[in-house]
Parts: C-alpha cells; structure tokens; sequence
C-alpha cells in the first residue's frame, strides 16, 4: 500500500502538486490520469523519490520512505519508461544486467533472472540478447523496458506514460498485454497517461488529476456515471455512463468520422474504399458534406460498368437520424426499417453514423434492463 | 636556402622544436580532457555557466589567434605562462563543448531508469553518461586537438619553436626555414586528428556506431 500525506511540490513558486493525500491499494492497476503537466509524472516520480516533495510524506507500506536506504527503496520498485529509457548502448543482455540487484546474483542465477523476465513479456533470448536496442521494433523495446522491470521481482511497478511513443495499433496491443501482465502477477502497478481512454480500459482505479489536485478517484464505471465537478465531466467527454437509458443520444454514440465518398467517384475506386475500411457500405456526401445517399457493395456487383460513377447506383437511405434522438427512437428505426446502420444528419449534412453493434455495446455498458425494449 | 640544406645546418634544432610542441600538445589535450568533462557535466547541469563559456568561446573564436597574441605581447606580458594559457583556453572550449553537447543529447528518461534501478551516481556516469557522451566528446576532444596544435604554432614564436622558424622564414625569405616550420606543423595536425579518430574507434560503444545502410531500415 501506498500513502501520499498532505504531499505539496513548488517550483520556482509555482505550485506543482497541492496538498496531495490519498492512498494506492495493493495488487490493484492504479491510473494517475489528467492532461500534460498535472503533476501526474511528478506524484509517480516521488514514489522512488526521483523527485522529492516540498512537504508531506509518503509511506510504503507504513514506512515513511525517506527512512529507507534510497538504492535498496528503489531497487524494490520497478520503474518502467518509453523506450527513451533504454539503454542504447548496451545489448539486451546488459540492459538488463546492468541493475545492481542482477549484478548480485550468481551467474546461474543472473541467466535464469533474464531468461525468466524475457519470457514473461514474450520476448525470445538465445542471439536475441546479443541484439542492440537500435535492432529492435519498437513493440519489442517496450517490452524489454518491461522484462527490465520484471527481472528484479519488485513488490510495485510504476509505469511513466510507458506507451507514448506507439502507434494505434500497437498501444491497443500492449495495453491488453499490461492488463494480462498485471492480472497474472498479481503485483501493484502504478500507472500514468494522458488519455482518459487508455485510462478508462486498464484501469482498477483511476485518479483524475488537473493543475496539482486530484479532481475525483474511484472505480472507472462509478467515475463515468458520477463525473463530480465540470472538469471531469468535460474531460471524460463522450466516455461518459449514462444513468438513465433515455438520457443517451445518438450525438453521445455515433461514430464521428464514417466513411463517405463523393457522388463523381468510379464504382471500382469505392470498392477499393469499403475494402480498405472493411465496411460494406459507403455514405454519399457532396463538398459541402451534404448527405446525398448510400452506395452498397451489393449495388456495385450487380452492376455491369464499373467505371461508371457511384451516382448512378447511389441510394436514399431508409432513414436517417437527427444528433439529438434517444436511443429509444434509434432502436425503434433499426426495427422499422430494418437497418443495419442509420447515418446521422443535422440540416443536410452528415455528423456521423450509428451501427446496430455501437446501440448493443453501449447497451450492455448502461447495466440496464433491455427487456422492454424488444429488440434483440 | 632550400630545406634539405637549412635541415642540415638546424636539423637538431628543428627536431628538439618540434619534440617539445608534441610533448605540449599531449601534455594540454590530456589535462583539457581531465577538467574538460567534469566541466562539460558541469556546464549541462548548470545553464549560467554554460552561458558565460559560451561568451568566452564566442569572443576567442571571433578574435583571430594572431590578433590575441599581438594583445599580449603589447600588453607586455608575454611568457610561457600566458602563452600556455592562451593555447589551453583554444583546446579546453571545444572539449567542454562536446561533452556539454554530449550529455544533453542524452534522454532524461535514460538517466532516470538508470537512477531508479538503484544504480549509485557515480556508476550512473561511469557506465551509463560516458557511453552514451563518448561519440560527440569525442568530435569535441578531435576539435580540441586540432586547435590546439595551430595554437601551441602560434605560441611558440617567442619561445623558438616551430612557429618562429616559420615566422622568420617569411622575414628573412628563406624557404627551408618555413618548410622546416611548416611540414612538421601540418604533420601535427594531420596525426593528432588520426590518431584520436583511432581512439575513437576503441572506445565508443560499438552500438553507437551504428552503420549508415542499418540506420535506414525501416522496421
């Protein structure tokens, strides 16, 4: 367990952290979560005191930390960066080895500590420890920023913003691997980022942060449902739990950005389009984003010119919705007409589009009965 | 005169000028290297101490060597001191340089995994900062000798050393007395620059050289 108490940090008489107390539990994936320069960096950095308060105290495990030897303190606590932290000019072996806790086991001991750390995070060993950090993808520098933690068996891992620098993609994939990682080992992890998202998806529990304070903690789903103060509600933003079903529109769930395609726009063009995007539909929108209609791959097939424009296939949609219905009138379109998916139109121009799989999931997120509703 | 015949008369000279400013030029480059790199870590913890080197390294690199000379000889007080001074302050600046250069190319999370796997300060610079610096130190400390042996050239007119033979060679328009200054002194250069790319080679990482082909792959 870790305690922050009355924790205050001021820098060139700013105040970077104000009056900070609250309480880490054990085995449990904590987020620090709040736009760049919260102070979130800083509270996490004073765990294995990199940076020291200007007053409070902190305790780990009901002892105050500065009564600890600073190496042992920290040699207990694994600290996990970007790949920036990685140590460029040493092999994976030594980035590795390089910490003084590897260093004091026996060599038997010092192999089976980094075959065992590689192993955990996926990573394979034989020539790959003999590799550079520049030889290396950049999942798999994370995750021997990872195996580099792990190989001293720490009691907590602090992990500082760890996956900036990836892509979608890969930081999708390795947040997953975090959550598995940390289920498995059972062990405390502290957590920092900057997306409320990424926060949202791994957390147990979330701090939200703003300007040195912690605006509201708790679990994730009781933050969505009850955003305490304005800052809150507006950084959770389209994350947000609705209490009441009714109270849900299609502008809270719509997709922002669906795919379109302009009406002069050859068939074959707009097939390679729904391939990429794995869609099987393409809405129609003019320059101004006047909604014009729907192309489906369906209507392309049967049509012998492909070189033709989508214009001359292009359908009018069976309904379409405005940002303002409930999710009650979408259900009841989906039913009526039988849609798989129903654009969204404010004055003629397209805002967004609505799946039936988006209403289900955000559904079964609201804990709420769907009985009455009639339409799974 | 031509040279082989001015070698035979001064040869001894010439060869006893010249041991001495190989001896100087080692003896500066070591000691600006001992005190350049504390200097230089010095400089990248602290911005008004970098800044005020900087001012220094601007106004001497600005002033032609020769102009500075000239100052000090009418100021009167030319000895080997201020000589020795002058030359030290053209091989220590670069050197600082490079190192300062060195340790902010560094990434602050690089330092702080290092500090926070409980690694002590010391071990921390000794194994983790210097691999990382020895690239650019090196370009500096490179830098550094090659400025330092136009320097001790230029110090030593007074002191009868390889730079008077060439000042006066043109005085006294004798070619072999210039080329007997000016060979050896090109030589200097052209050595000391070899030789510090060597110890280059031995001491950078060798993941630090990275060759140009891989650099470029995409992964």
């Amino acid at each position: 367990m870790i305690k922050f108490k009355n924790i205050s940090k001021i820098v060139d008489g700013i105040k970077v952290l104000d009056d900070i107390t609250i309480t880490i539990p054990d085995g449990e994936l904590t987020v620090l979560v709040g736009p760049s320069g919260c102070g979130k960096s800083t509270l996490l950095k004073m765990i294995n005191r990199l940076i020291s308060p200007t007053s409070g105290e902190i305790f780990i495990n009901d002892i105050n930390i500065l009564q600890q030897d600073i190496y042992t303190l920290r040699q207990k606590i694994g600290y996990i960066t970007p790949p920036t932290g990685l140590f460029n000019h040493l092999s994976v072996r030594d980035n590795i080895a390089i910490s003084p806790y590897i260093e004091s086991l026996s060599p038997d001991e010092r192999e089976m500590a980094i075959h065992d750390a590689l192993n955990i995070v996926r990573l394979p060993d034989g020539d790959f420890l003999e590799k550079y950090p520049y030889m290396l993808t950049s999942l798999e520098k994370q995750r021997l920023g990872l195996a580099r933690a792990f190989a001293t068996d720490p009691q907590f891992f602090l992990l500082d913003d760890p996956l900036a620098t990836l892509d979608f993609s890969e930081r999708n994939d390795m947040q997953d691997e975090i959550i598995g990682l940390q289920a498995r080992l059972s062990k405390s992890f502290v957590f920092t980022t900057s997306s409320i998202e990424e926060a949202i998806k791994i957390a147990d529990n979330l701090f939200i942060m703003d300007n040195g304070k912690i605006m509201q903690s708790g679990k994730p789903e009781d933050v969505l449902k009850n955003p305490e103060c304005e800052f809150v509600k507006k950084y959770i933003g389209r994350n947000v739990i609705f209490d009441n079903a009714v109270d849900i529109t299609a502008a809270d769930i719509m997709l922002m950005k669906p795919v379109v395609t302009h009406p002069d726009v050859p068939m074959l063009k707009s097939m390679e389009k729904m391939r990429l995007s794995r869609v099987d539909s393409l809405l129609v929108t003019d320059e101004e984003n006047n909604f014009l209609g729907i192309v489906r791959a369906e209507h392309i097939h049967s049509c012998d010119n492909k070189y033709l424009a989508v214009q001359s296939i292009m359908r009018e949609a069976k309904t379409t919705a405005h940002p303002t219905d409930s999710i009650i009138t979408l259900i009841a379109k989906f039913r009526k007409h039988n849609a798989n998916n129903i654009p969204v139109v404010e004055d003629d121009k397209l805002v967004g589009l609505i799946t039936k799989s988006t209403v289900v999931t955000t559904l079964s997120q609201q804990h709420i009965n769907t009985e009455g509703v009639e339409f799974l | 005169m031509s040279l082989p015949e001015f070698l035979g008369r001064f040869g001894s000279q010439v060869a006893s000028s010249a041991l001495f400013q190989i001896w100087s030029i080692i003896f500066i480059l070591a000691f600006s290297t001992i005190i350049g790199v504390p200097l230089g870590l010095l400089c990248y913890n602290h911005n008004r101490l970098k800044k005020n080197l900087l001012g220094i390294a601007d106004i001497l690199q600005t002033l032609p060597a020769l102009g500075v000379l000239g100052l000090l000889v009418a100021v009167g007080r030319l000895n080997l001191f201020t000589t020795f001074l002058l030359v030290f302050l053209y091989t220590l600046l670069p050197i600082i340089f490079g190192a300062e250069k060195g340790f902010r190319s560094i990434d602050r999370t690089t330092i702080d995994s290092a500090i926070a796997m409980g690694i002590p300060p010391l071990k921390v610079i000794t194994r983790i900062m210097l691999p990382l610096v020895s690239p650019l130190l090196m370009q500096g400390i490179r830098a550094g000798g090659i400025a330092c042996v136009g320097a001790t050239t230029i110090a030593s007119f007074n002191i009868y050393g390889l730079g008077s033979f060439i000042m006066d060679g043109i005085r006294l328009e004798n070619t072999g007395m210039i080329l007997a200054g000016a060979i050896p002194v090109c030589l200097m250069a052209l050595i000391v620059d070899i030789i510090i790319s060597y110890i280059s080679r031995l001491i950078i990482p060798k993941a630090l050289f990275i060759p140009e082909e891989e650099k470029y792959i995409s992964k």
